[in-house]
């Protein structure tokens, strides 16, 4: 199996940043693939998989993350979150 | 008269060292012992386990953890009927919080760690999360904190069971001491009978606040330290006229107290005596006294105070401080309650009036920079008409337990109008459709508190049964002026030559078309500005509850045509100066003595 990994800084545009409902699509985005999505801002890391792990980021608009994704599916997966950050969560 | 010295020695460095200020909330003054319940409305147990018994807590967090998320799954699916798109998705973060790994690994280490139980250790990993949320600098961002709050609780709530009741040990007649209440442990707290109430936080339009003057019970909020400067079991004054409580007083204090005491309730004897008869001048002029209120608490007492009906009811309140939109029968069994209970007279319900200053939580649309001109009232109604439909749905089917009128906020022309109609008559379709009964007879009235729709007052007179005026929002777009802005608030007049004529107009435009007006800002049950009102010949005039006595004894003794000389007078002055020196005057004239009295006692 191919282990892909890729990483990409982005900036968080959607007005509210991540809050609960936006981290909860972030999450869930991450979850429908296999390989292992992180997040960090500033010098915290935390598991994309994971809501708490991603609120815990308190990111506000504006802010720099670094995604990381490692796995078969790595590409997709950094396509489909980074989708979804530029697209604002779907709520600007 | 001691109150008027207590209110002459305001200044703070020759307040009494026992003495602490707040925001006067709900009239009155009491004395009693003081019980100070925990910082958070929910008690929450910490206590050592040991580790025999770690398995049993961590299973019990679980467990707890498992029960919260299916009763979240259970709102979800009742709120997937009426199409609260906003509120799902809130709900169903809360549902991934409450599987998330790192949340349930985190508070079993916790447990394990500091041998502590499972409410604790939540509780401290929620903490721990808001922390980080509270040093983010952005005010969005950082109010999500109540998210976290709203899950803890609700975790805890099923680990501690319902019987563990945080009021079972309040003494009866005791002071309540606490940094906030929330509605429902206000509520809870009327079985005790309590004395006062004093909160750390909170304002004159908090839910305290107004549950309190709906109890008659003398209230102080924002009263900084409270928690920490009284101890249960303390005696304290709490005087709800001026804002000052005094702890542990002096017997010269006490003495004080007492005298202020007897004066009130003498006051209050006079008042009350006449509160079965009507409304009316002298010369047989006769206008309807209603209440203004907010909760199904405050019915009794609006009874008690002589309301001939309820001219303004604001429903609000129930889409605050709770998640959700409340649902069709919530709604119903609200109104059905109100309705049944003023019946024969009749109800005036308001359809909610969010926005601005009175946002409910997880109101969706972020923080407006001009919220006073932004979504609001009928303009949040237009975007959610979901929620709207719901409410009318839910009222006309309660219409037919009692009489009742609805009232739309913040209606600016015809147009507007005429889409409520349309939206109204949409719901009574659907209710035929599904042979339901409504009263056909339900009033339609409009708010009129936008220039614009005093200025179109003729075309819209035309189409409703009636207008109610409201004047707080009328006086602050007239004269372009935010209140709770201390800055420009002293603009706030409401005997400007422009408001007045604004009134006018409005009233005039409804009397010719013969249909019924009202006024429901705080100005009707204020005694400087009641007869200047009476003047204008409205049918009706709509306040607090508590206000009414006094309305009432004004009222009964003036004559109708001095009320109307009066406002004529007072209309060919030219500044708000001129208007309210001659109106003090000649309310010294009229009303004599008893001025002083009411102008004491007046909000």
């Amino acid at each position: 199996m191919q282990n892909i990994e890729c990483q990409k800084e982005m900036t968080i545009k959607n007005r509210l940043g991540l809050h609960a409902r936006a981290a909860a699509q972030l999450v869930k985005t991450a979850n429908r693939f296999t390989s292992e999505v992180k997040i960090s801002k500033d010098r915290v890391t935390a598991n994309g998989k994971s809501i708490m792990g991603v609120l815990t980021l308190a990111a506000a608009m504006g802010s720099t993350i670094r995604i990381q994704c490692q796995g078969p599916d790595a590409t997709e997966a950094m396509s489909a979150l980074e989708k979804l950050i530029d697209a604002k969560f779907h709520e600007d | 008269m001691p109150k008027k010295s207590q209110k002459k020695a305001p200044k703070r460095d020759q307040a009494p060292s026992n003495q602490l200020d707040g925001i006067v909330a709900s009239p009155g003054i009491c004395i009693g012992k003081a019980y100070v319940l925990e910082k958070s409305g929910l008690n929450l147990p910490r206590y050592w386990v040991n580790n025999r018994e770690l398995p049993a807590e961590i299973a019990r967090f679980k467990k707890a953890l498992d029960t919260t998320r299916l009763e979240l799954d259970r709102i979800k699916d009742k709120l997937c009927k009426f199409e609260g798109k906003e509120q799902i998705h809130i709900l169903d973060a809360y549902g991934m919080i409450l599987q998330d790994e790192m949340l349930l690994q985190n508070t079993i280490q916790t447990i394990k760690n500091e041998h502590i139980n499972a409410e604790w250790a939540l509780y401290k990993n929620l903490e721990k999360i808001k922390e980080v949320f509270l040093n983010v600098d952005e005010t969005y961002l950082r109010e999500r904190t109540s998210d976290f709050n709203y899950i803890g609780e609700r975790v805890i709530k099923h680990m501690v069971g319902k019987d563990d009741d945080v009021f079972k040990n309040i003494p009866t007649h005791s002071v309540i001491v606490s940094h906030d209440l929330s509605p429902a442990e206000t509520a809870q707290l009327l079985k005790f009978k309590i004395k006062g109430i004093v909160t750390e936080i909170g304002g004159k339009t908090s839910h305290t606040a107004i549950i309190s003057r709906a109890l008659e019970i003398p209230a102080v909020v924002g009263c900084a330290g409270a928690t920490l400067r009284i101890q249960t079991g303390d005696k304290v004054i709490v005087d709800g006229t001026t804002g000052h409580i005094i702890v542990r007083p002096t017997e010269k204090q006490e003495k004080t107290f007492t005298l202020t005491k007897e004066h009130e309730d003498a006051f209050q004897r006079i008042l009350l005596k006449d509160i079965h008869l009507p409304a009316e001048t002298k010369d047989r002029y006769r206008v309807r006294l209603v209440a203004n209120m907010e909760l199904t608490e405050e019915i009794a007492s609006i009874k008690e105070h002589g309301a001939e009906g309820v001219g303004l009811y604001r429903t609000e309140f129930m889409f605050l401080n709770r998640k959700a939109a409340p649902t069709e029968e919530e709604h119903f069994e609200n109104y059905k309650q109100v309705l049944s209970s003023i019946y024969p007279n009749y109800t005036t319900i308001r359809t909610i009036d969010v926005g601005g200053d009175k946002v409910p939580t997880g109101h969706p649309y972020g923080e407006e920079t001009n919220p006073a001109l932004g979504l609001r009232a009928i303009r949040f109604s237009f975007r959610e008409k979901a929620i709207f439909k719901t409410q009318l749905r839910a009222m006309l089917r309660a219409s037919v337990f009692g009489k009742l009128k609805i009232l739309i906020p913040m209606v600016s022309d015809l147009e507007e109008l005429r889409k409520v109609k349309g939206i109204i008559e949409d719901v009574k379709h659907d209710l035929e459709r599904h042979k339901i009964d409504y009263d056909p007879n339900v009033k339609l009235g409009i708010m009129i508190e936008v220039p614009s729709s005093v200025m179109v007052a003729d075309e819209l007179a035309r189409e409703v049964d009636f207008f109610s005026i409201g004047t707080n929002d009328l006086i602050q777009y007239t004269l372009a002026i935010d209140r709770s802005n201390e800055l420009v608030a002293y603009l706030y007049r409401p005997l400007h030559p422009a408001v007045l004529r604004m009134l006018k107009q409005a009233i005039d435009a409804a009397h010719r078309e013969q249909i019924e007006v009202s006024i429901c800002g705080e100005m009707a049950g204020e005694p400087q500005f009641i007869l200047i009102l009476l003047g204008f010949g409205l049918n009706e005039l709509s306040m607090n509850a508590l206000s009414i006595p006094r309305a009432k004894k004004i009222i009964r003794s003036v004559e109708y045509s001095s009320a109307r000389a009066l406002l004529e007078k007072t209309m060919l002055l030219k500044t708000a100066t001129e208007m309210e020196h001659f109106v003090k005057k000649e309310l010294h004239h009229l009303l004599g003595n008893d001025f002083k009295e009411y102008a004491l006692y007046s909000s």
